[in-house]
């Protein structure tokens, strides 16, 4: 018995942890401050038999849990997972120490749009803090069993597979869209309809066109959603034919084991779209053993195995090739994300989430959007 | 029978509730109070006095326009709660005879579903492929779906009046039960039909259940977010969003509190001017 | 003649499934009567009284007011009202607004009812509360502003259902003078439901005195009094003394019986059909006409044990054992003769005109109130 489970009374568990840490007094620990799937026994178990030590794991149900969590006792957690979104929180606040990728040795292997992406020397300042082992897409999901291709062939692009963003203003579609009803996503991706060089930092002329990009396409649609039952919901319910959301593959799961996805496709779309990853930060005091297995514990999850096993467990868009055999069906399909196997064969131009420039003027526009008639 | 006892046990048996009031009430609500009166740099909430989050509110017409909306809204909420919960109360409580009480839990049961399940069920109900369009599509009464069912202020309307009923039924039906009987048949007897009755009898005296209800209704249609968001659609924003937005995306919590005081001001506005107009004794009723 | 009549029942008769409530009740009341209806809880006088304001429907039966009737009527077009027994004032009204309603319904302005609210309550002497609301009020101020309200409009009848019930004694006593002069002022019927025989003896022109949904008698206070027409009435109204006796010969005109070897002549019997001799018989006499060791000649004398003496203030009740029966008389205080004392022998005089027999088959329908129980 190396790990307590979770359910244990609070009482055995209490007493247990005491036996156990004095077994593991002598063994290396490697401490993990994650969310729920990125340690699973799968790999976590090989893990520590392969190096003779612990693996500690704790959970957070939310960002701001987690960095008040680390901030309180950044000495009791190795690595962590975050988006680049957080870097410079937790790097300002002190947390965080550079990762020496020559220590990696699945780091070539991973896709070079991650690797050259400048987002780790912007965000860590010069160095590289961050290791990406998902990512996933904000996407257009359309109806076409509705919609049939002749009235879609304006928009769609059947080379790249894509569809142009033109689609939430078409007038013959009115009232038959939705998109997501979250102020800093929708900015940026309406800063790509408007041609912003970089949708997480609107110049001073963008703010208006943003605005108004925003409204035309809330004049369009049907409604607004609110995440993967919301877009579920709002498709299979045939309230709106097309919707902008950010669940692709777990939207496509979910229409998949309701029976209707042959109905139903996803679209990256034309102009650009945004990306969000999920990696690895290392914590400042990690040192010795532990810097050594958090290093281990990194490279074995951008590896061949890891990844097919993330790409089968939680089916986002793996960073490693290597782990593309373990999509679905579902997954691999032309209608479905398809662009998960690899990030070369994204159809797009790719924008990785970073922090937006002001999220409280994004709040404010976004509202002023929803409180126009 | 607090009479009798001497003042230090009084004070003794007061503590549990001031303590109990303390921790749940007043430190919350001072610490928002306070907080709403700091601002933010980066990402942290600076102890710093300003007022700048009260004068965005006075400044910017939308946040005192999407205000006025709500309370508008939250206002024809709680009038149709009331006009469809007060029949149901006086239909229980003076034409029932038997199996009241079984009734009465049916009333109220719908309290007993959790608030997000009833939200889907309403979605269910009223979307393109929901109950009404099937049953109209079927019935061959309409080729298209109705999609003015879902997804605007009309969904916002009859969701949140079917969560108030149950808030106005409850208080109606308890001030209609306290009535005397003698006194509506003293009524008939002295030459008021039904309707006369009821409007110089039993709404004047259920009035204290009906203000309750009331209030009830408009602050829990005020406050909502959810349901706006959820079956709202465009036209879903209330001031509880715009509250919920500066915690949840803008990382504002500053100006959340201001906002959230400004809506605690005006519910206890109403709440201490309506109440006055629930009192039997004295008041307006009696002039 | 049925114009003389403000209210008239015939045949009237109430149910709920098996329980009759009252049954088949025929009375014709006069304008400006004072009509009670007594009897013990549950003898039918309540749902009589609500079923002429119509607040029950008859389940059998015509009710006639001023000659019409009105089975049909619902009790807000009846020209009756009803003062409740816990005075059902409006709570939520003043004084004023509580004696306007009835006008107010009839299409009255309030300044239009001023006059007659006033006199109303001049009437009842409740001048200067036209301000309070009832919960300001005592108990009797709440019962006269309810008999105000329903007087206001001027009804054909005015029917009280227990309405001094709960008030303490002493006001009941009070409140009995002041309506019985407001009756005799305004002139109006009441018909007054009591469960108390005293009241009912001193306001009452007539009384129906009622026990299971049944009358039992309909009459004058003193008729009721002194010719009960059963064993129940002679029981719920007064002190009697019920005897077991046996039916003897009669001798001449009056029935006769024989309780414990003394022989008794009565003035007046109920018993119908051919006496049998032998026949069980109540033989009733009132407690205050027994004469204990009195020098008037009584028709019969026997002697008696003195069982009990309870003194009552103004008289003293003495029970004595008369071959086994008990015997209850009441002796003026100014009358008595100390050496009466338990133990010892009392002659007890009574008077052929004072005994009434009642059939042995009435026994079960007594009532018996003693001052002990009381």
């Amino acid at each position: 018995m190396k790990r307590i489970g979770k359910n244990s009374v609070l009482v055995l568990a209490l007493l247990c942890s005491v036996a156990v840490a004095a077994a593991a007094a002598d063994k290396p620990v490697l401490s993990i401050m994650c969310f729920e799937g990125y340690a699973e026994d799968s790999w976590v178990k090989p893990f520590e038999q392969k190096y003779n030590c612990t693996v500690k794991i704790a959970y957070a149900g939310a960002v701001d849990e987690m960095f008040s969590k680390v901030k309180a006792a950044v000495g009791d957690y190795n690595i962590v997972s975050i988006d680049p979104g957080r870097i410079t929180m937790y790097k300002s606040a002190g947390l965080l120490q550079p990762v020496d990728t020559s220590k990696l040795s699945n780091y070539p292997q991973m896709g070079a749009f991650f690797r050259n992406h400048p987002y780790n020397k912007l965000l860590g300042g010069g160095g590289i803090y961050h290791i990406p082992i998902v990512w996933g897409t904000q996407t257009i999901t359309v109806n076409t069993a509705k919609l049939p291709a002749a009235q879609l062939a304006k928009y769609v692009d059947e080379k790249k597979g894509t569809i142009s963003l033109d689609v939430l203003t078409a007038p013959e579609f009115k009232g038959k869209t939705a998109f997501f009803d979250e102020s800093a996503n929708v900015c940026a991706i309406a800063g790509i309809q408007i041609g912003a060089k970089d949708p997480f930092h609107f110049k001073d002329d963008e703010w208006q066109k943003v605005q108004n990009e925003l409204y035309a396409w809330k004049k369009n649609a049907r409604t607004f959603t609110s995440g993967l039952d919301s877009e579920f919901s709002v498709l299979s319910s045939e309230d709106a034919y097309i919707v902008l959301g950010g669940n692709d593959a777990l939207l496509n799961l979910k229409l998949e084991e309701a029976g209707i996805r042959k109905n139903f496709r996803q679209f990256a779309m034309t102009e650009g779209t945004i990306c969000w990853i999920d990696g690895w930060v290392i914590t400042k005091p990690t040192s010795g053993a532990s810097l050594d297995l958090a290093q281990k514990y990194i490279d074995m999850m951008i590896g061949g195995e890891v990844q097919t096993s993330l790409a089968k467990l939680v089916g986002f868009g793996v960073v490693n090739p290597a782990g593309a055999g373990g999509f679905s069906p579902v997954i691999k399909d032309k209608r479905s994300t398809w662009w998960y196997q690899d990030i070369k064969t994204f159809p797009a131009p790719l924008y990785i989430m970073v922090p937006e420039e002001d999220a409280n003027k994004r709040v404010e526009l976004w509202n002023k959007v929803k409180a126009m008639p | 029978m607090g009479e009798r006892f001497s003042a230090p046990r009084a004070l003794l048996r007061g503590i549990p509730i001031t303590v109990w009031m303390l921790c749940l009430v007043a430190v919350p609500l001072g610490y928002t109070f306070l907080i709403s009166f700091f601002q933010v740099e980066g990402l942290q909430i600076a102890a710093k006095f300003t007022l700048k989050n009260y004068r965005l509110f006075f400044t910017d017409p939308m946040y005192s326009g999407i205000l006025l909306k709500s309370m508008l809204l939250a206002l024809a909420i709680a009038l149709l709660a009331i006009l469809a919960g007060y029949p149901l109360a006086y239909m229980l409580s003076f034409r029932v005879r038997r199996g009241k009480q079984a009734l009465f839990m049916l009333s109220i049961i719908p309290l007993w579903v959790s608030y997000l399940v009833r939200i889907i069920a309403w979605r269910t109900i009223l979307g393109n492929k929901g109950v009404i369009n099937s049953a109209l599509t079927s019935l061959g009464l309409i080729q298209e779906p109705l999609s003015f069912l879902l997804y605007n202020r009309f969904a916002i309307a009859v969701t949140l009046t079917y969560i108030c009923i149950p808030f106005v039924f409850i208080p109606v039906y308890t001030s209609l039960e306290k009535i005397p009987r003698n006194i509506m048949e003293a009524s008939s007897d002295l030459g008021a039909g039904e309707l006369r009755t009821f409007f110089n009898v039993v709404l004047p005296l259920s009035l204290p259940g009906l203000v309750t209800g009331f209030i009830f209704a408009f602050i829990i249609a005020l406050g909502d977010y959810i349901i706006p968001q959820q079956l709202g659609g465009t036209q879903g924003i209330m001031f509880g969003n715009l509250i919920w937005s500066q915690f949840g995306f803008a990382f504002n919590w500053p100006f959340g509190a201001a906002l959230s005081f400004i809506l605690l001001a005006i519910s206890v506005t109403i709440l201490g001017l309506t109440s006055r107009f629930g009192s039997t004794e004295g008041g307006f009723l009696s002039e | 003649m049925a114009e003389e009549n403000a209210i008239e029942l015939r045949g009237v008769k109430k149910a709920w499934g098996d329980v009759v409530a009252v049954q088949s009740f025929d009375v014709e009341i006069r304008k400006g009567e004072f009509f009670s209806l007594l009897g013990p809880s549950g003898c039918g006088k309540t749902t009589t009284l609500r079923m002429i304001a119509g607040l029950e429907e008859p389940t059998e039966g015509q009710i006639l007011l001023e000659g019409h009737d009105v089975v049909r009527v619902p009790p807000y077009r009846r020209n009756v009202h009803t003062v409740f027994q816990d005075y059902a004032l409006f709570p939520h009204m003043t004084v004023n607004k509580n004696i306007w309603f009835p006008l107010k319904m009839r299409g009255i302005s309030l300044s239009d009812a001023g006059q007659r609210i006033d006199r109303v309550l001049r009437l009842v002497n409740m001048e200067g509360y036209e301000r309070r609301l009832p919960q300001q009020l005592s108990g009797g101020q709440r019962q006269r502003i309810a008999l105000a309200r329903s007087l206001v409009d001027e009804p054909a009848a005015l029917l009280l259902d227990e309405p001094l019930g709960a008030l303490d004694f002493k006001l009941r006593g009070a409140m009995q003078k002041v309506l019985k002069d407001i009756q005799r002022n305004v002139g109006i019927t009441f018909i007054y439901v009591t469960h108390d025989q005293t009241e009912a003896l001193t306001m009452s022109d007539r009384i129906a005195v009622m026990k299971s949904g049944r009358v039992h008698q309909i009459g004058t206070p003193d008729e009721i009094y002194s010719r009960p027409a059963t064993a129940f009435v002679a029981s719920f109204i007064g002190e009697m003394n019920f005897l077991h006796g046996r039916r003897l010969q009669a001798q001449g005109e009056m029935p006769q019986a024989e309780v414990g070897g003394h022989r008794f002549r009565a003035s007046r019997s109920t018993i119908t059909g051919t006496p049998g001799s032998g026949d069980e018989v109540l033989v009733c006499i009132r407690t205050e006409r027994v004469q204990v060791n009195s020098h008037r000649g009584t028709d019969h004398e026997v002697e008696g044990t003195v069982r009990r003496i309870v003194y009552r203030g103004t008289d003293y009740e003495l029970t004595c054992d008369l071959a086994g029966q008990e015997v209850r008389a009441v002796v003026s205080a100014v009358d008595w003769n100390p050496e009466l004392r338990v133990g010892t022998q009392a002659r007890l005089g009574f008077n052929a005109a004072d005994i009434t027999f009642f059939p042995q088959a009435e026994e079960k329908e007594i009532v018996q109130y003693t001052t002990e129980a009381v």
